[in-house]
């Protein structure tokens, strides 16, 4: 099986993120970076894959230089190769673009079967898989809990998550994209040989030449979406204590919840 | 001159932080409660590949050097797990590790090194009840009859003994000739358990993470060729355990000594007696903790740097480690003595876990060398002063 596995690198969830005085981002510097914690999970399925039915994973993975670090803790997870989208045209990228630079990576490689985390902890978009999936042509399972891959690797029995708790079963001819939800499976760490491994497996780094695509189809020029905004959700103000007679609260209360929280 | 992790060395330090958080305070309180083996931790620690990183590759270990691991010691420390790590740390790569991977034999490396990649620990038996920081004072006798060795004597302190699979044994085959007192002086390796071997356990302030017992040997035997080096000529051998014991124990206590600031802070934070602000807005409370973080990050630079020095086989790697060690093992338990009191009765209580810190790191101002002895090498040999003692 030749499995492919898309990546992201994106501030550590414990980041306390503060946005930037002109409001167009956030401030980066000091920012922990680590691997989508979805993604994770993809990595992990890959490996499992390719522990069962043998064949290589190849890490693919838009970002700037210092994705390279997350690129490499994939590879020391076990992850045999690396194809790293790398450009300053890329920069800025929705979700549209990013697919289109991530489907011009891919189109040229072998593949069986794509996984990937089912959205990304820093945008939390979800649409990623989505649109790589329609560039490629083909199907895709989002949110998936429980993955089986048929022995003849030509098509795969995918669970994923429904409103309610409820599950649905997919059986899904390959290649097809798996976006991975948490409860998939339990992602190893990397150990200490397959980090002095990881320094020694190739990483293939894309420019927006090697990409074949033109500056106006990638990054920010790319993009179909323009993020106007970023502000933070308003701090919580303290509560309120209401005191007196239990009869005098519920009339205060009833009065506050119409009034003030117009809540009825 | 490059003062920054590797991006290997990055990746080894949250390998290490993601195990230490798997093994959270409680589980520390109780093997400390219990004075158990850390097994589920060791076993972990295993599995990732630490215990064995720098046993060379081609016996299985992951062929860094001595920096890297306290690289990832220090990170374990650090990140919860204190000095709980020393037992193995030391009882494997170091003891069993260090000592075969550079004075053994082809076949010693075969027969002893996958196994210490795997978890097994070693007890190092250097100290005697009238031989500690004068280690040229042993007398516990090896004979050569015939094929074998037979040993006995008696060894104070010995870490392990209950886990050891191997015991590497200081011992005379001479007597002390004053003129050439490190003659004489060799190291067995011997097998355990050994019906000629009794150890009878010690009960402690602190370290309660790996057993340290009494041993008496009467008559033990051990095959001639387990012996390590050349008969008799042993100093080489010794220091290159010695010092990477030592700097592995410093690495420890800088992130240890980092942990309980760490846990002081979080509470200092938290905690209000008078009006509104902390208590972590007092200028008496944050010059302490500020100047202990000052003493270990000062501590684990030197710590690096004989680790570094270590593995490039320098001279100058004992002098650093002594500096280091007494750096680390100083700015930590002061930072461990101050996060108690920066805390007042919560830190004194066992809830918290800094008492258990300062109980743990107190022991390395005594081993695996006495600050005293530190400073007088220091004095002697880098000073150019007079031997005082």
């Amino acid at each position: 099986m030749d499995i492919l596995v898309c990546m992201k690198q994106v501030p550590d969830t414990e980041t306390k993120i503060v946005i930037n005085p002109e409001g167009t981002g956030i401030v980066t510097d000091g920012i922990k970076y680590v691997m989508n914690p979805y993604d994770e999970f993809a990595v992990e399925e890959a490996l499992k894959i390719k522990e069962k039915m043998g064949g290589t994973v190849t890490i693919v993975s838009m970002g700037p230089q210092r994705a390279t670090e997350a690129i490499r803790t994939a590879l020391a997870m076990g992850a045999d190769k690396g194809v790293h989208l790398c450009d300053d045209a890329f920069e800025g990228a929705d979700s549209y673009s990013t697919a289109k630079a991530l489907a011009a990576a891919i189109k040229p490689l072998s593949y069986d079967i794509i996984l990937g985390g089912k959205q990304a902890v820093d945008h939390d978009n979800a649409q990623v898989y989505a649109a790589l999936a329609e560039l490629l042509d083909i199907s895709h399972v989002s949110i998936v809990t429980q993955l089986d891959v048929a022995e003849d690797g030509k098509s795969a029995v995918a669970q994923r998550e429904v409103e309610g708790g409820a599950r649905e079963v997919i059986e899904v001819s390959l290649p097809a994209f798996i976006a991975c939800q948490k409860g998939l499976n339990e992602p190893r760490y990397a150990s200490l040989p397959g980090i002095m491994k990881a320094k020694k497996k190739p990483i293939d780094v894309i420019d927006l030449a090697k990409s074949g695509l033109s500056a106006d189809e990638v990054g920010e020029k790319g993009a179909k979406l323009k993020i106007r905004k970023f502000f933070l959700p308003p701090e919580r103000e303290a509560g309120k204590i209401l005191e007196g007679e239990p009869e005098e609260l519920a009339t205060q209360l009833v009065k506050l919840l119409r009034e003030e929280a117009k809540a009825i | 001159m490059e003062f920054g992790y590797t991006d290997e060395q990055q990746m080894m330090r949250e390998l290490a932080a993601k195990i230490a958080g798997d093994f959270g305070e409680e589980y520390w309180q109780r093997i400390d409660e219990e004075h158990c083996h850390p097994r589920e931790f060791i076993d972990a620690l295993v599995a990732s590949g630490i215990v064995g990183m720098a046993i060379p590759e081609e016996y299985g270990g992951g062929g860094t050097g001595l920096l890297d691991l306290a690289i990832a010691a220090e990170a374990l420390a650090a990140n919860g797990v204190g000095m709980g790590a020393a037992g193995i740390l030391v009882g494997g790569p170091v003891f069993g590790g260090y000592l075969i991977s550079r004075h053994g034999t082809e076949a010693q490396k075969e027969k002893y090194l996958p196994g210490l990649v795997k978890g097994e620990v070693w007890a190092g038996a250097f100290t005697e009840p009238d031989a500690g920081s004068n280690v040229t004072n042993i007398s516990t006798r090896a004979e050569l009859k015939g094929d074998r060795y037979v040993v006995t004597g008696r060894k104070m302190f010995i870490s392990h003994m209950e886990e050891s699979t191997h015991i590497a044994l200081y011992v005379r085959t001479s007597p002390l000739d004053p003129a050439h007192k490190t003659r004489g002086l060799s190291i067995l390796v011997g097998d355990l358990p050994d019906p000629h071997v009794e150890a009878r356990p010690f009960k402690k302030l602190g370290s309660r993470f790996v057993d340290t017992h009494a041993v008496f040997i009467d008559g033990m035997e051990i095959p001639k060729e387990n012996i390590i080096g050349r008969e008799g000529h042993v100093l080489k051998a010794m220091f290159d355990v010695l010092n990477p014991e030592r700097i592995v124990v410093a690495a420890l206590a800088v992130g240890s000594g980092l942990l309980a600031i760490a846990k002081a802070v979080e509470f200092a934070n938290e905690r209000v007696i008078w009006g509104e602000r902390p208590i972590s807005s007092y200028q008496g409370l944050q010059f302490p903790l500020a100047e202990a973080k000052v003493m270990l990050e000062a501590a684990r630079l030197k710590v690096y740097e004989a680790a570094w020095l270590y593995d490039q086989g320098s001279p100058k790697c004992a002098m650093a480690t002594t500096m280091a060690k007494y750096a680390a093992s100083h700015g930590s338990i002061y930072a461990a003595d101050r996060a108690i009191q920066t805390m007042g009765g919560s830190g004194y209580m066992c809830e918290y876990g800094v008492e258990r810190l300062w109980r743990d790191l107190r022991l390395n101002a005594i081993a695996p060398v006495t600050n005293e002895m530190a400073l007088n090498t220091v004095a002697q040999y880098d000073l150019g002063m007079p031997r005082s003692y």
